[in-house]
């Protein structure tokens, strides 16, 4: 029985010895969270695989880096956290970059920008504000539903506190599941849910409200989106920025952005780090 | 975590803790009410009866509860013609939505509670009551009743403490109660550790006490005979000075 079990052992840490040396030479794979409800960057095929603006991104990133790439689908809140304990080396799906994201973690270069917008139903009277300072009048009052920790209720918490009722959702479908039952006067997102919305059958009797709400007018919003790291992984976080340098210059994420949003999202290249 | 945004978690928590007694003080009410209703039901001499209640309890004790509300609160509100009718005055609403549903799984496993407890009476004593010529009103709130709730009580206050936590599901439709609160200063602040663990200790204190309350209660109810051993001596020490006083 000891016999056996000593050889067993010998057995394993040759074989072991003998992979280490083709392990080394290949990278780890990169393992990627996403949200899987958010279109179009990221979603679901009611087949269970993963798709979107961003997936596809991911996908063209990867093969620019010539690494393997995993993707999970786990919702927007508790990501960061995943990512913070090393279940992921990189968030994507319309995160935007913002400076208290960027105190403890790190972005990418953002590949991508679209401001943020309400929406409502076509007769809540919402609709043709010309300004913000308008629309904000006709809001104070209504109950307004919002994602939580996203920029958007960054932005309500900004605006509009105490002025509207809030509600918090864990995704975008269950935000539109209330605007569209009425539960909600109004719901506040970034502009591409809003143009998947009402470009669905569900979703005709919704609106998007003007003016567009961006980091123009309110800097906190952020500059874009980009992937999300940690700060540890320095090396991925190179790699993945060539990458993007490379897509923008050949204008990939311009085409894939007409395929996901019907127009451009991709913002310049950045000449700090892809040079001229 | 530093000072401030510890004393800001704490009130946001705070705050959040009446939303999820006022829950669990709406949902256990209306779940003893129909829990009594369907155990009424499933002793009724109508078959038809028996069946409809033995079909909701079994429905709601297979079913998970989040599966209910989510059925409750995002499918009812797929049919235009339920918003446009009355009923959606109060399914409109996120707090009435989780109530009625935590309310209708509260009632299911109660039913189960009362089923045992009202097995437990000797049929013995009951026959001796009805002997004795009382009512059968009298019979129930003399002698049944009284047998039943104390044999259960142990696996109600179960029910009681396993509401409470089912609570934190409501915030999955926006109900702003403890979880939901901790859930959005988790994505304001990233302290996941410290507020969770603030969330956690809150629900252990409110648990405790309702645990310990409830086992007074069982000990109060409890015939002196079956009361455990050191407070059936303290009783009779009570007894003993009190005997001597006299």
């Amino acid at each position: 029985m000891n016999a056996k079990w000593t050889e067993l052992v010998a057995a394993l840490t040759l074989a072991a010895l003998c992979a280490t040396p083709v392990l080394a030479e290949d990278l780890p794979e990169v393992r990627i969270g996403t949200d899987g409800g958010y279109l179009p960057w990221t979603s679901m095929t009611p087949a269970g695989e993963l798709t979107g603006f961003d997936i596809e991104l991911a996908r063209l990133v990867c093969q620019r880096m010539q690494r393997s790439c995993r993707f999970t689908a786990q919702p927007w809140e508790g990501q960061i956290p995943a990512l913070e304990q090393g279940k992921y080396d990189i968030l994507v799906g319309g995160i935007s970059i913002t400076p208290e994201r960027q105190k403890r973690l790190a972005f990418t270069q953002s590949y991508g920008n679209l401001p943020i917008n309400f929406a409502a139903a076509k007769n809540s009277g919402l609709n043709g504000k010309s300004s913000w300072a308008e629309l904000k009048n006709a809001l104070v009052g209504k109950t307004v539903g919002v994602q939580s920790g996203t920029q958007s209720q960054k932005f309500m918490d900004n605006e509009l506190k105490g002025e509207v009722n809030v509600r918090l959702y864990d995704n975008q479908d269950s935000l539109n599941l209330d605007l569209l039952a009425g539960r909600i006067d109004a719901a506040l997102a970034g502009r591409s849910p809003w143009i998947a919305l009402t470009g669905s059958s569900q979703g005709e009797t919704i609106e998007i409200l003007s003016p567009n709400l961006d980091f123009e007018q309110f800097d906190y919003l952020g500059v874009g989106v980009g992937g999300l790291m940690r700060k540890d992984t320095e090396e991925l976080r190179k790699a993945w920025d060539v990458a993007l340098c490379q897509l923008k210059k050949d204008g990939e994420i311009t085409r894939i952005s007409q395929q996901w949003f019907g127009f451009d999202i991709s913002t310049k290249a950045d000449p700090k780090i892809c040079g001229e | 975590m530093d000072f401030e945004t510890t004393l800001h978690v704490a009130s946001e928590l705070a705050g959040a803790i009446w939303v999820t007694l006022a829950l669990a003080a709406a949902t256990l009410p209306l779940g003893f009410v129909l829990a009594g209703i369907a155990t009424w039901a499933r002793a009724s001499r109508h078959g038809s009866l028996r069946a409809i209640a033995s079909a909701y309890v079994l429905a709601f004790r297979s079913t998970p509860l989040l599966v209910q509300i989510f059925v409750l609160y995002y499918g009812l509100s797929q049919f235009a013609w339920l918003r446009e009718s009355p009923a959606w005055i109060l399914l409109r609403e996120p707090f009435a939505c989780a109530v009625i549903a935590m309310s209708l799984c509260s009632g299911a496993y109660t039913a189960e509670v009362m089923r045992g407890g009202l097995a437990a009476v000797p049929k013995g004593a009951i026959e001796a009551a009805r002997a004795l010529g009382l009512s059968s009103i009298k019979v129930f709130f003399l002698v049944t009743a009284p047998i039943a709730v104390r044999r259960a009580l142990a696996a109600y206050s179960n029910e009681i403490v396993v509401t409470l936590k089912a609570t934190s599901l409501a915030s999955t439709i926006t109900v702003m109660e403890l979880t939901g609160v901790a859930k959005d200063l988790m994505s304001e602040t990233f302290a996941v550790i410290q507020v969770f663990c603030m969330v956690a200790a809150i629900y252990l204190v409110i648990n405790s006490a309702l645990i310990l309350g409830l086992r007074l209660l069982e000990i109060y109810l409890a015939p002196q005979h079956e009361r455990p051993l050191r407070h059936q001596r303290r009783r009779n020490r009570k007894a003993e000075v009190r005997s001597a006083d006299a």
